[in-house]
């Protein structure tokens, strides 16, 4: 290695290293405020390690006086339900749209390119209308149903699909396995890394989401995490910052543990042609 | 054991206005090893997917021991298939790719077990069972596509190019592997190629196509021998056949090249029965029914021409020469010790008495 590219490479972590610490010290204060008293956190004092180090926090929002258990596992039943729904539907609808013949094929695929385009706000006032005569409104399917598939996802299992080799499929077809057979023996297996990536994206966007919630959930039992979140805010004390802290802090374990159990297919490179 | 008829099978595929196989028309008897042979996108392949049922068929009727299958599921057709790019799963083991198709129709466990380690221990394949695809070489990938076919023991063993991938050397040895399979076996095989070396060595008939239509079905020995036209005639053999657009005259033919031969009275005859006589033809040569010993000189006199050597190969036992007489080029493949140097002039000798006659539009064979 020259000596100009030692020091490259010497300024080039520098500049990682910051933009690092820029980006983790938010998170870093949000988990020592979360151990810290109120009155320390709005003390302006920025520093990371708590002065007085409590535990208090957690057990207040995990205590029997909070909801915040029920609303931890509202979010856990709504994400899981919804990824489960989201990974089938999307998944067999990409595969639909790639592999098979049917009438319209094509312009279904354009309606759905088209309906991309469409910002979801838009949809927020439809589906409440819909939700309400439907009478769902208030209760979990309302943030679970219109959210069952996700175009975006289609269209990239579509494109996975595409470049999935026929000839494994029809392999398998001439080993005596059917098509639906097929999908779920041999293509989906196959198609792991691509329902991952699904799979975190999905549950991240079930898991954070607010606006939904807020708009379809009124019974605080029910809220989600996100929504129950909201009410450490009053209009009498101000924003409970160490509580909210301290629930913001759990609230991000469940992605946190997902991203380490599907971190492995992201890295993994899968040749499906069965090449190294 | 299975007996199949192609009856005047035709594919066009949707959005095309041409046939990509046209009007193909073949019995395949039990036990028969048939090749598909032509180059890329003569409809071979389709041909040979359409047996399999992953392709369906346009026009005509497939037979299967007198059973019409054109639309029966590939599953339902006992078949075995070996794919070009070896089609394994994988995600599976060695083991559990060759069992699998077993597995699939409900056979035993222990028979499956049994059958895996008995083709695994012809192909080669037994300490490697618990690997892999992704940890094989091209050879190993290819024999576990082989083994999986075998344990199938279907009665009809479809094969899709599946040498294409591997060296020169590996690709020598799995043919041999292949033909000793298919005598141990002794059920039909399609084996679909475009190298036509494979073709002739490891067939009992050849089906030769191009362009969609089958130009002619025989053995090696007819196909090298008596090639229906001027396709058959240049795909077949290596180096190809030459061609020469001459012009037939008394008992000769001859171009503006400076190319001039006596035709024997035995290929004039047909030549002249046929009205070719003062009309141009096209006259094939095998590169190895051109020769430079002077024996050869002195037999056939009345076809030798002055040459010289362009570009010459030493191939160790033979040689080949690339030369021209006058503006013709050819190429004459003789024993590597006549060997010539480029840039020498060399009288070589035409064997006429082998020459092939073409009519010179439609390119059939004058016989």
């Amino acid at each position: 290695m020259t000596e100009k590219s030692r020091i490259l490479k010497i300024i080039l972590y520098i500049v990682l290293i910051a933009y690092a610490i820029i980006t983790l010290y938010p998170f870093l204060w949000a988990l020592a405020a979360s151990f810290k008293p109120l009155k320390e956190i709005v003390s302006g004092n920025p520093a990371l390690m708590p002065q007085h180090f409590t535990l208090d926090n957690y057990k207040y929002i995990t205590g029997t006086s909070s909801l915040f258990t029920k609303w931890f596992m509202n979010s856990v039943i709504v994400s899981i339900i919804g990824t489960v729904v989201n990974l089938f539907l999307n998944t067999m609808a990409g595969y639909a749209l790639a592999r098979l013949n049917f009438p319209g094929r094509q312009k279904i695929y354009y309606t759905f390119l088209a309906l991309m385009m469409v910002p979801a706000q838009v949809l927020l006032i439809p589906n409440y209308l819909i939700l309400m005569n439907l009478g769902m409104l208030d209760t979990f399917s309302s943030l679970i149903l219109p959210a069952a598939i996700n175009i975006g996802n289609i269209f990239m299992m579509r494109q996975f699909f595409l470049s999935f080799p026929m000839d494994v499929e029809e392999a398998a077809e001439i080993d005596g396995l059917g098509r639906i057979a097929t999908f779920f023996r041999i293509v989906m297996p196959l198609a792991r890394p691509s329902i991952a990536t699904q799979a975190i994206f999905v549950f991240m966007g079930f898991w954070n989401n607010f606006m939904q919630p807020m708009l379809y959930i009124s019974t605080p039992k029910k809220y989600t995490l996100t929504l129950g979140l909201q009410t450490f805010t009053s209009q009498a004390t101000g924003v409970r910052w160490d509580h909210t802290m301290a629930a913001s802090i759990i609230s991000i374990v469940p992605i946190i543990i997902l991203y380490i159990i599907f971190n492995g297919y992201f890295l993994q490179g899968v040749r499906m042609d069965g090449e190294k | 054991m299975v007996e199949i008829k192609l009856d005047h099978i035709y594919k066009k595929y949707k959005g095309n206005e041409k046939y990509s196989v046209t009007d193909f028309n073949m019995d395949i008897p039990d036990e028969e090893f048939v090749v598909f042979v032509g180059p890329s996108g003569c409809g071979k392949t389709t041909t040979l997917r359409m047996v399999a049922g992953l392709e369906t068929i346009t026009k005509g009727d497939l037979y299967m021991n007198g059973q019409v299958v054109n639309k029966v599921q590939p599953k339902d057709r006992d078949i075995a298939m070996v794919f070009q790019n070896y089609a394994l799963y994988p995600n599976m083991t060695v083991a559990d790719n060759m069992g699998f198709g077993l597995k699939i129709r409900k056979t035993p466990r222990n028979e499956i077990k049994k059958r895996v380690t008995d083709a695994a221990q012809i192909l080669g394949l037994s300490d490697y069972l618990e690997r892999k695809p992704g940890a094989l070489s091209g050879g190993q990938r290819q024999r576990v596509a082989l083994g999986r076919a075998i344990v199938r023991d279907a009665s009809l063993f479809l094969l899709d190019e599946p040498l294409s991938n591997l060296d020169a050397k590996l690709r020598v040895d799995m043919r041999t592997k292949i033909a000793q399979l298919h005598q141990r076996l002794q059920t039909n095989m399609i084996y679909v190629t475009h190298d036509q070396v494979e073709a002739m060595t490891m067939a009992d008939r050849i089906v030769i196509m191009n362009d969609g239509k089958v130009q002619q079905i025989g053995t090696p020995d007819d196909l090298y021998n008596k090639p229906a036209n001027q396709f058959v005639a240049g795909f077949i053999g290596s180096p190809s056949m030459n061609f020469f657009d001459v012009h037939l005259h008394d008992n000769r033919v001859s171009n503006e090249k400076g190319f001039d031969v006596e035709v024997p009275e035995g290929r004039l005859k047909i030549l002249r029965e046929q009205g070719y006589l003062d009309k141009d033809v096209t006259l094939g040569m095998r590169p190895e029914d051109i020769h430079t010993e002077q024996v050869a000189l002195e037999t056939f006199p009345n076809a030798v021409v002055n040459a010289q050597v362009v570009v010459s190969e030493f191939l160790g036992t033979d040689s080949n020469l690339y030369s021209k007489t006058g503006d013709t080029e050819f190429v004459a493949q003789v024993n590597a010790r006549d060997f010539h140097k480029p840039g020498e002039n060399v009288q070589m000798a035409f064997e006429m008495s082998k020459a092939h006659f073409f009519d010179k539009e439609s390119g059939a064979t004058i016989e």
